[in-house]
């Protein structure tokens, strides 16, 4: 059946063809599902509860003796706590949901069903990536962001200086990307969700053990990238080293995404 | 004719292999356009690996093939523009009802008009009988619900070569005749191969057979040729009493090509191979009951069944 059957064919390449069909139907999983307003709830809990906890709730703690529980700078612990910890929850999060993606397809045939149509294998995968990168960076990223950005200005009395803080969530934003990467990649690799979740969660939770012995090592991972956000969005200064897991962690998200693509293409069914 | 156009899928010596387990031995494939090709073999014996290979799911451990002249390794994007199918276990978003899943399925290939894309969506509901269930999300569907949504998908582009695999396997006899309905609508347009296991089925709608065991092809051709078998005609007897004088007596005719007697309950079943029918006719039983103590309890020519052939063969090729 062809265009002389009044038909419009779908043309593309050996990378593109199938991606828009693809894309549309990752993107409903989130859009057009309970996903993205449960996640929205979560996020806006998790990162901007933590901002508003530190910013308006520890500062009216005091202790036993009647001195206050913190002696920090609110907006420095508030900035700390939504890079650093919210980070590694990014990172935690996104692993849990997107350890299934492809784990689930290849397990259940709808992979086979799909890729049996005129569907590039890596359209399949970039279909996946490109959606769901979309879907983290908006709802779990930048809906949290604004709000801990309104609590910040609310609390410092004046817009606190945009610059810089989107520079900081920038430098989460490719944190928690890495681990999107990581994870869609191992999805191709490997055919256990438990595999999936160990090694992203080594690599996290190893990480932040690892830069305190092997600080040097760590430089050229991403696992220093949250602290390092939360400093580009104080307006510190940035050591020349640091810049090292700012041009390190994209190539690694990199390495991983080609690595997918290349196993996929002969992953057997 | 042009002989690249004669046949819709050739292979040859196509071979799989997964570590130390070689699933397909050296296949040697040629499917005629437009015909109905039944794919038989015990479980296990290449098939589904077969039809992987063809449509590009996995990569060949040696050999290669077309399918209509495209190489199955480095074509097959453009060959399944123009093939429809039907896994053996057919699995859908189960979030999707049937039409989604077909709307869907019909995107790969048209980007519209979506009236017409609407259209063919409809008619392929109806034609596979899952039109009353159009629009329940498909992780409710029983096995035979999802398999006719699969046979409703695999024609969606109206393709040149239906590959399915399986297809009647989950259905009750009422869907399985429409499945065989459905294919032989289809004959005037496509060319169909199918693994099935069902062997009635072959006999009713297929003109060729492929019988593969153990990854290795063992017979392919017409479905009569197989049918008329290699001995020709045979001709089956049961007898009681003293048989040995009548087998000398059978076994100096030049007109048998073989003979088999085996006791059965102590009555004996003879199975007489003859390469001259009519001397076979009036000679035969009358050459039986020369001995008066020889009665004979049934005599007739052995018609043949797809399912002693495909028996014979696998039997023979395990040996």
């Amino acid at each position: 059946m062809t265009a002389a059957n009044g038909f419009e064919r779908v043309e593309g390449n050996s990378w593109t063809l199938g991606f828009g069909n693809l894309f549309a139907r990752e993107n409903r999983k989130w859009w057009a599902s309970r996903r993205w307003w449960v996640q929205a709830v979560i996020w806006l809990v998790i990162l901007v509860g933590l901002v508003g906890l530190v910013l308006f709730v520890v500062p009216t703690l005091t202790a036993p003796d009647g001195s206050a529980v913190s002696q920090e700078d609110p907006i420095m612990s508030a900035l700390q706590g939504f890079f650093g910890l919210g980070g590694m929850a990014l990172a935690i999060g996104i692993t849990i949901l997107m350890q299934d993606e492809l784990v689930a397809e290849k397990q259940a045939g709808t992979a086979e069903w799909v890729l049996s149509k005129p569907v590039s294998r890596a359209a399949f995968f970039l279909a996946k990536l490109v959606a769901h990168t979309t879907g983290m960076l908006l709802v779990m990223l930048a809906l949290p962001s604004l709000g801990a950005y309104a609590l910040l200005t609310v609390y410092s009395g004046a817009p606190y200086p945009l610059a810089p803080f989107l520079a900081g969530v920038a430098l989460l934003a490719m944190h928690t990307f890495f681990y999107l990467a990581l994870t869609l990649m191992l999805g191709v690799l490997v055919e256990r969700r438990e595999v999936i979740l160990a090694v992203a969660m080594v690599s996290l939770l190893g990480g932040s053990l690892i830069r305190n012995f092997l600080p040097t090592l760590s430089l050229i991972t991403p696992w220093f990238l949250p602290d390092v956000g939360g400093l580009v969005a104080m307006g510190a200064e940035l050591p020349a080293q640091f810049l090292l897991p700012i041009v390190a962690t994209p190539i690694w998200s990199l390495v991983f995404i080609i690595v997918a693509l290349r196993f996929f293409r002969r992953y057997e069914f | 004719m042009d002989i690249s156009n004669q046949f819709v899928i050739e292979t040859k010596g196509l071979s799989k292999s997964f570590g130390e387990v070689h699933a397909l031995k050296s296949l040697d494939l040629a499917v005629p356009r437009n015909s109905i090709v039944g794919f038989l073999g015990p479980n296990g014996a290449g098939k589904t690996t077969a039809i992987r290979l063809l449509l590009g799911l996995n990569q060949p451990s040696a050999g290669g093939g077309q399918i209509f002249g495209l190489d199955i390794a480095s074509q097959n994007l453009e060959i399944r523009r123009r093939v429809g199918y039907l896994a053996q276990s057919p699995r859908f978003y189960d979030d999707m009802t049937a039409r989604e899943t077909l709307r869907f399925t019909a995107r790969f290939f048209f980007r519209g008009p979506k009236a017409k894309i609407e259209a063919r969506v409809s008619e392929m509901l109806d034609l596979a009988g899952v039109a009353d269930k159009a629009d329940r999300p498909t992780r409710g569907f029983s096995g035979g619900e999802r398999q006719r949504l699969g046979i409703a998908q695999a024609q969606i582009n109206d393709p040149e070569l239906l590959i399915l695999d399986e297809p009647a396997a989950a259905l009750d006899p009422m869907g399985r005749q429409d499945v065989l309905r459905i294919m032989e609508q289809l004959r005037q347009r496509a060319t169909i191969f199918y693994s099935t296991h069902i062997l009635d089925d072959v006999q009713r709608v297929s003109d060729r057979v492929v019988i593969l065991n153990r990854g290795e092809l063992v017979a392919q051709g017409p479905v009569e040729t197989l049918l008329a078998g290699e001995q020709g005609v045979v001709y089956s007897l049961v007898t009681h009493g003293e048989p040995d004088p009548a087998r000398q007596r059978l076994a100096a005719q030049p007109w048998i090509s073989n003979l088999h007697l085996a006791q059965i309950n102590g009555d004996y079943r003879w199975t007489v191979a003859v390469n001259d029918p009519a001397a076979a006719q009036a000679q035969l039983l009358r050459l039986v009951m020369q001995d008066d103590w020889i009665e004979v309890l049934e005599y007739g020519q052995q018609k043949l069944e797809l399912e002693e052939i495909f028996m014979r063969l696998v039997q023979e090729n395990e040996k």
